[in-house]
């Protein structure tokens, strides 16, 4: 039931048409930043696992890698404030990682190609035995989400450390 | 209700024409009433011609009634003279559309629909009050508004304004009539069961009452059911229902014999208690 009789003028169709478009703006802006907000609190928490992660790679990386081992971070970190977080969610990389390097592999560099349909890793590592090369190779393969793997170099380096580049193919186009 | 939801209710501002007087009210907090007369002929209320003669004269005693209650000038809400609209009662349009009613109603005008606002209030048992203005009408009063500084808010007519409020179940059976005596007319509406069944807007000789009598008397034969109560405002109330209480089998009589600036102040009370459109 309406309120009464109303006399007043109308409002035009042209002012209801720009309340709808006013509305909409609105509800874009917010809704726009609803998902900015969570996509910081993603980079956030990706930090937090990050700083964890760090920590737990200095302790297994090979002590004579310090410089390599400051470089993977340096990478990481990029990895996770660069945005790449929101194309293939950095975390899902950091934890495909820490899964799949055994004791003994330096991480060198990781290299994202996050187009789809099928995003891809490059790992670039280093270790000394041919067994943890193997190893990291099993463990890979074997990961969730990953779909093939392939070893596009495998050289000894004059100090005697063996130095891979290791391409995985993942599922879809987020891992 | 609404102060229940929202305890701090604003202080809001309406103004009321007649072809006497025009009218400020403030309401929020005790009702505060200022009013001017106006010059013989400044307002002629019709539903055809524009009524105003002189607008800027209007504005300049409207804003002296405004700046006298201190108004903030939003949303001031506006009621026109009865005589200024034309309203059609439908008793069973339930599920009508607006576009069929006006085509009803635009049909009985003695104008083009074009140059009219319709405005259509839905009652209980598909009753459909209708009101039209011509827009050259409506328009001169939106310029006495808008000549105070003032923002538009409700827009209403004096004696329909109230009609919503009385439009509830009243818990009895029979009648319950109300009756709004202006100086030069009066204004009856007839609600059953908080139905609206009929209502007359018509012209009376200044101080006679007679014809209005007369109509009250014949609304138990014409709607086949007995008068329970008789609310009378306005001028004269007192005088009138002195005489109804001729009636037989009549039930309650209330009066408030108030003159018309309190008839026109308490249906502005009512419109400043609507939300804005």
């Amino acid at each position: 039931m309406n309120a009464g009789i109303y006399l007043g003028p109308r409002k035009s169709a042209w002012l209801r048409a720009k309340a709808l478009i006013l509305a909409f703006v609105g509800i874009s802006t917010l809704f726009h930043g609803v998902e900015r907000y969570a996509q910081r609190q993603e980079v956030v928490t990706l930090r937090g696992e990050l700083a964890a992660i760090e920590e737990e790679l200095s302790r297994t990386l090979s002590s004579n890698a310090p410089n390599e081992s400051r470089a993977v971070m340096w990478q990481l970190r990029a990895v996770s404030e660069s945005g790449v977080a929101g194309a293939i969610p950095a975390t899902e990389l950091l934890k495909l990682l820490e899964r799949t390097l055994p004791d003994g592999v330096a991480l060198v560099a990781v290299t994202i190609d996050p187009i789809p349909p099928r995003a891809s890793l490059t790992i670039e590592a280093r270790a000394a035995r041919e067994a943890d090369v193997t190893e990291l190779q099993k463990n890979v393969a074997s990961a969730p989400r990953v779909a093939a793997t392939q070893l596009l170099e495998e050289r000894r380096a004059p100090d005697g450390l063996l130095t891979i580049r290791l391409q995985v193919d993942l599922i879809g186009g987020r891992p | 209700m609404s102060s229940f939801v929202w305890p701090f209710q604003k202080t809001r501002f309406g103004l009321a024409f007649s072809d006497r007087f025009v009218l400020a009210v403030r309401n929020g907090g005790p009702l505060q009433i200022a009013m001017r007369e106006l010059p013989v002929g400044l307002i002629e209320p019709s539903s055809v011609t524009p009524n105003i003669r002189s607008v800027s004269e209007l504005a300049q005693l409207a804003e002296g009634a405004l700046g006298e209650l201190e108004a903030r000038r939003e949303g001031v809400v506006v009621l026109l003279p009865d005589r200024s609209i034309v309203t059609a009662l439908y008793t069973s349009r339930r599920g009508a559309s607006e576009k069929e009613l006006q085509a009803a109603m635009g049909a009985k005008l003695a104008f083009p629909s074009r140059e009219v606002r319709f405005d259509f209030w839905r009652g209980r048992g598909g009753v459909v009050l209708g009101a039209a203005v011509r827009e050259v009408v409506a328009e001169q009063y939106e310029q006495v508004v808008e000549a105070t500084d003032s923002r538009l808010g409700w827009v209403d007519s004096a004696s329909l304004a109230r009609i919503p409020d009385w439009a509830r179940p009243s818990g009895g059976s029979g009648l319950d009539v109300q009756l709004q005596l202006h100086a030069n007319h009066y204004c009856l509406s007839v609600f059953l069961e908080g139905s609206l069944v009929d209502l007359r807007i018509k012209l009376r000789p200044v101080g006679i009452l007679d014809g209005v009598q007369r109509e009250v008397t014949r609304l138990p034969a014409l709607h086949g059911v007995a008068l329970r109560t008789i609310t009378v405002l306005g001028e004269g109330a007192a005088a009138l229902a002195a005489a109804l209480e001729e009636i037989p089998d009549l039930g309650r009589v209330h009066v408030e014999d108030d003159g018309e600036e309190r008839l026109l102040a308490s249906a502005l009370k009512a419109l400043l208690e609507r939300p804005r459109p």
